[in-house]
């Protein structure tokens, strides 16, 4: 049986399982009129809420960047930390506002029609920029896995993401959801420990990690900085230069996190306080199940990918192009790994020439004494987890698992972001400001037109991108972390924010981290249009990159409020109460 | 198969002897082979089709590269189209045969003809459901030749037992308004106060001499009550009967607009109710024993299948019902609970009973209310024997134990403060059913004031939390319309109507009126109170009415054909789409689209799909 078929059965198969796990799940109702929404058990929605969470970012990329070093493993940190912040700091109080969506909140707290506008369009900032890192994640797993260009890939991924988020249906059946969290961990799961068996003899991933390399006999991780330094490449578990910014990308991710409008969503709506507690552990507790592989996943598919490449070790001669083995044809095809031969030898020289970040320049004479004339492979990060079982000569199974697994994570994800972008325009923009005499059908078109229109527009900035997605998805958390962040804090805790403070405030937290961003990314990621170099000596006090601004945005944001709103009238009585109720029920 | 083109099902039912003549002699028959165009989208037809045997699709030629090929709506045996194409002048879809199909053709100008001479066939083709099921419905009580029980319930107040009142402008004198009403032979007369009328009676002129002191030349308008209880005169005449039954008054104001027009009197309706078979409301007044109330509460069964089979609208015979049974159950309240706690408690009845939407028997669903200073020690074993009486009296027992012998639903006025407040907030399975149970809750015995209390205070509780009215709405997603992916009925001999179709609809509504306080619990009530507030639209809440009555009736009619309702509750529910005629299958199948659409509204509205 061809790869191919074995795909499509697998990834035929996991979506025929979600959509059967739906019809039983409502035919068990039918017996009774009223299911219940809070009988299901915890460790359920504890799965259901982990797979809601971890995106197809989450679960292509974040391996893939981590391997690259482990300074990112600041995502992993960020985004665990803005989910216990989440949850132990928003979530017992936003259910008890009674409010379906950010705008709303925003709208109930201040009273005021303009801050709900304003949240819209943060909100549609930030999803909009998320969906695109969904469909890419997505159309990179249906290039490979159809056997298309990446391209092709995404425009599938935008048909399906349409169909999908429009026929509904699976989303919001936690059942559904807890399935696909089985799915996803184990796809993650299964090729980690095959690699963990492979490379340490090991078989819990997460003991491998820290166990010793079975062929040399040295501890996994020093044995891959050996390695990866003998490539000119930093060490892998190198120190940070800059702990100052590292620190504040971390914080920036976890509020940013934490100011996610899909996520936020799940903790508006949940039935009850006391399960969504309950529930809230067990998540952690799976997101975390999930997190702590990534890293094993990364170091060792690095560890993997340099030793096929390197068959004979890094002082020995390299692979031959010619003689390539078939997953490397294959990822070829669809243009996430490309090969020049500059020096003409036939073999592929996979190094730092010093065009990748933090070369070690010891290496430098030694390649050039080896007749190397610059890195002739370049490999995209994101097919690290999607290629490990090809690379690691895994079973055909384990393959159509990571493809299944991909896909259920960019399709859950996108479908969520797109829900909230469509009720944000149709129900908070249109219906409550601008439009209030819509019927409901005209609301439920302009529903599905927004939904339409976000997937175009994400289809195209996915296809052209106006910058590394890398660099839309931080103005994703920087906007998250300094507009909606704040004002969801300051409504809950400060009774006095009223709306001038809260509107001030986010128009000056949002506004500097665009400012920011645009000032060294390009303004409106245009290329070439950047006022400053996006390098540390022209970065505020030296240290604050424009990924990390975020948090120093959210700090803008707090003073700019508290500050406007002292200065103006109280908040009226009614709101005071509704604050002081929320907080002491 | 007949050969015989059939007049009797609509519309064709609506056309005269002689239209019907004029039709049979032109019509013919055309012969299609499989996948052949009748009618091309963007042209005319030449006729109108009914289908004799085969399948035929209707297309939307602009999404014809859809997967389902832009199939709008399959026609089979019976069904007929065409029309629309020749009223518009152009179709604007396409029709094509699915199979071998034979059709009778209606040429044009026969059909044009026919809609010209005959409105009520012209409207058939041009109206809205509500429209259409009225005219079959008017038409169905015709057929069924008028009989006396219908006359009388589709009677107007305006045309049967109106009395001209004996009306005096304030100032006059009690005497002179004795002297009146003994020259006019009247028990009661209208005093105009301005534009206001306050009515005085008999007993009202004698408490006001001799218990309270007045003077002889007292004004009259100091006696008069002003709170009256009015009906206007297109009103059905049985609606004034329910209005007195249920606050068990004698007579009823008529308006005509904001003109007076008359008044109803209890005894002249009831002399007009005693010509007919059933007297129950009388007994029930009547009864001076628990014996004779049980006989009066055993009859109301017949009372209501009399009612419909006769072609009663249905809405009228649950009104009736509702009235009487309360009626019954409050009297039954009385007998059995002493006096001196009449005023400590309050009993409500729930579910379809406090909806007033009960077709036949329904289990007891009942709930009391303590005052919390009341003491009664005994309050379980009176309870258990009013449960038992209402069993005798023929009210089945609730299976789910909702019912006051249970002391879960036996709480004070606090006690039930605080276990509404715990359901709400808990949003569970059980939880959300009992609120559901409990908000269709209307007082029928003791004291209201005490009900009142406990409801307005969830209202406060739920206040603005949109994410419990989602909860709350969220079952109506739980069971699937059956339409097939057509929009045609399910071909299946087992649809359940009252979660396809019925539950719905009165849990949807049902969620609105709590968010917007609406007190009414009547499923139709709360529809026209949503229109009026502008929570829907007004024709979308007709048709939604129009839609559960259909759904109501099929129901009923169900319910009565098995062993007179002695079918099993669940079996009711359970339409089968094959053995139903054209016309309640059409009908049906319009209901049903409604209630899609309906979901479909909800849904968008409170944020169903997360």
């Amino acid at each position: 049986m061809s790869q191919f078929v074995i795909n499509m059965i697998f990834v035929g198969a996991s979506f025929a399982v979600y959509t059967w796990i739906a019809i039983w799940a409502r035919a068990k109702s039918t017996r009774e009129f009223y299911i219940a929404g809070g009988e299901v058990h915890p460790v359920m929605n504890g799965m259901a809420t982990a797979a809601d969470w971890l995106s197809a970012a989450s679960f292509i990329s974040v391996a893939g960047l981590i391997s690259v070093g482990y300074v990112n493993s600041a995502f992993i940190m960020g985004w665990t930390g803005g989910y216990v912040l989440l949850a132990t700091l928003l979530a017992p109080y936003l259910r008890r506002f009674g409010t379906y969506t950010v705008p709303d909140f925003v709208g109930k707290r201040y009273d005021s029609k303009t801050a709900r506008v304003i949240a819209v369009v943060c909100l549609i900032m930030i999803s909009l920029t998320y969906v695109i890192g969904q469909m890419t994640g997505a159309g990179v797993a249906f290039a490979r896995f159809l056997e298309v260009d990446v391209t092709t890939g995404l425009l599938i991924s935008a048909v399906v993401v349409f169909a999908y988020a429009v026929l509904g249906g699976m989303k919001g059946v936690t059942y559904t959801q807890a399935a696909q969290y089985v799915v996803l961990i184990l796809a993650f799961l299964v090729p980690a420990v095959y690699l963990s068996l492979m490379l340490t003899g090991v078989f819990l991933p997460q003991l491998g990690f820290i166990s010793s390399h079975a062929e040399s006999g040295m501890p996994m991780l020093v044995k891959l900085n050996e390695v990866v330094r003998d490539l000119g490449f930093q060490d892998y578990t190198a120190d940070v230069s800059n702990k100052w910014n590292m620190f504040l990308f971390t914080i920036t991710l976890m509020v940013g996190t934490a100011g996610l409008p899909h996520v936020i969503i799940r903790f508006f709506t949940v039935p009850n306080i006391k399960d969504a507690r309950r529930s809230a552990g067990w998540a952690l507790v799976f997101i975390a199940l999930f997190y702590t592989t990534a890293p094993v996943v990364a170091s060792m598919g690095r560890l993997n990918l340099l030793e096929q490449i390197y068959p004979n070790g890094t002082d020995q001669a390299s692979m031959v192009y010619d003689e390539r083995p078939e997953w490397f044809r294959t990822w070829e095809e669809t243009g996430l790994i490309e090969f020049e031969d500059k020096n003409n030898d036939g073999q592929i020289q996979f190094y730092n020439d010093g065009t990748l970040k933090t070369p070690n320049q010891d290496f430098a004479p030694i390649a050039e004494a080896r007749g190397w004339e610059g890195n002739e492979l370049s490999v995209n990060n994101d097919i690290l987890v999607l290629a490990l079982p090809e690379i690691g000569n895994m079973p055909g199974w384990v393959i159509g698992l990571i493809a299944a697994g991909g896909i259920a994570a960019s399709l859950s994800t996108a479908s969520g972001l797109l829900l909230a972008i469509s009720s944000a325009v149709s129900h908070d923009l249109l219906k409550n400001t601008l439009m209030p005499d819509l019927s409901d059908k005209q609301e439920m078109l302009y529903a599905r037109l927004a939904m339409v229109g976000a997937i175009t527009i994400a289809t195209y900035l996915g296809l052209n991108p106006p910058g590394f997605a890398a660099q839309t998805v931080a103005l994703a958390f920087g906007m998250a972390a300094s507009s909606i962040f704040p004002a969801l804090m300051m409504g809950i805790f400060i009774r006095r924010i009223n709306s001038k403070g809260a509107i001030a405030g986010m128009v000056a937290g949002a506004g500097s981290t665009i400012f920011y961003i645009f000032l060294y990314l390009g303004w409106f990621f245009i290329p070439e249009t950047n006022t400053f170099p996006n390098s540390p000596e022209y970065y505020l006090f030296g240290t604050i990159s424009p990924l990390s601004f975020g948090v120093i945005g959210a700090i803008i944001n707090f003073t700019v409020a508290i500050l406007v709103s002292n200065a103006t009238e109280k908040p009226s009585e009614e709101i005071q109460e509704m604050v002081r109720r929320v907080r002491y029920p | 198969m007949s050969n015989q083109f059939d007049v009797t099902h609509p519309p064709f039912d609506l056309l005269t002897k002689d239209e019907q003549d004029q039709l049979l002699t032109r019509l013919d028959i055309g012969y299609f082979s499989n996948d052949e165009l009748i009618i091309e989208a963007g042209q005319s037809s030449n006729h109108v089709f009914v289908v004799m045997k085969g399948a035929v699709a209707e297309i939307d030629p602009r999404l014809e590269d859809n997967s389902d090929g832009g199939v709008i709506r399959e026609y089979a045996q019976e069904d007929l189209f065409g029309a629309i194409s020749i009223i518009n002048g152009t179709s604007r879809y396409t029709f094509r045969t699915l199979e071998e199909t034979i059709a009778w053709l209606i040429p044009k100008a026969v059909f044009e003809v026919l809609m010209e001479s005959n409105p009520a066939f012209a409207a058939y083709f041009q109206n809205s459901l509500s429209e259409k099921a009225r005219i079959i419905e008017s038409r169905r009580s015709q057929q069924q030749g008028g009989s006396d029980m219908s006359a009388f319930m589709l009677a107007k107040v305006g045309k049967s037992v109106l009395r001209e009142p004996v009306v005096l402008e304030s100032g006059t004198s009690i005497l002179e308004a004795t002297r009146t009403m003994r020259e006019q032979l009247s028990d009661c007369l209208l005093v105009r106060k301005g534009s206001q009328y306050g009515m005085v009676t008999r007993t009202d002129l004698l408490e006001g001499v001799v218990l309270n002191d007045h003077e002889l030349n007292t004004d009259i308008a100091e006696l008069a009550s002003y709170n009256l209880l009015t009906v206007q005169k297109e009103d059905f005449l049985f609606n004034a009967l329910v209005l007195m039954t249920r606050h068990k008054i004698q007579r009823v104001v008529v308006f005509d607009g904001v003109e007076l027009a008359g008044l109803v009197e209890l005894t002249d309706v009831l002399s007009f109710f005693s010509s007919q078979s059933h007297v129950i409301g009388l007994q029930i007044e009547r009864a001076a024993n628990i014996e004779e109330l049980a006989r009066a509460a055993k009859g109301t069964t017949a009372l209501v299948s009399g009612l419909v089979s006769q072609g009663v609208k249905i809405r009228f015979a649950m009104d009736l019902l509702a009235a009487l049974n309360s009626r019954i159950i409050a009297k039954a309240f009385e007998y059995i609970v002493p006096a001196e706690y009449h005023d400590k408690v309050c009993l409500l009845v729930m579910g379809s009973e406090g909806r007033g939407e009960q077709v036949l028997k329904t289990d007891q669903d009942n709930a009391l209310i303590l005052a919390d200073d009341l003491d009664w020690p005994d309050c379980q074993k009176v309870m258990d024997k009013f449960t038992l009486t209402l069993l005798d009296f023929g009210y089945p027992l609730c299976k789910g134990n909702i019912m006051v012998s249970n002391p879960e639903w036996v709480k004070t006025e606090t006690g039930w403060k605080e276990q509404l407040g715990k359901w709400s907030r808990k949003v569970d399975g059980t939880g959300l059913m009992n609120l559901a149970i409990y908000v269709d809750g209307a007082p029928v015995a003791g004291n209201q004031a005490l009900f009142q209390r406990v409801r307005d205070n969830l209202y406060t509780q739920l206040g603005s939390d949109k994410v419990f009215y989602s909860y709350f709405a969220m079952p109506i997603r739980n069971f699937s319309t059956p339409l097939n992916f057509f929009g045609g009925l399910k071909r299946s001999n087992a649809i359940d109507i009252k979660k396809g179709g019925i539950f719905p609809i009165v849990h949807g509504v049902r969620t609105m009126a709590l968010q917007n306080k609406i007190i009414e619990t009547n499923t139709y009530k709360r529809l026209e109170k949503l229109a009026e507030l502008k929570i829907i639209k007004n024709d979308f809440a007709d048709n939604l009415a129009e839609a559960l009555s259909v759904m109501s009736n099929l129901r009923l009619n169900q319910q009565l054909n098995a062993a007179e309702g002695q079918a099993d509750d669940e079996d009711a529910n359970l339409i089968s789409a094959v053995d139903l005629n054209k016309l309640d299958r059409d009908l049906l199948r319009e209901a049903l689209h409604l209630v899609k659409e309906f979901k479909a509204v909800m849904t968008h509205r409170y944020h169903l799909e997360r």
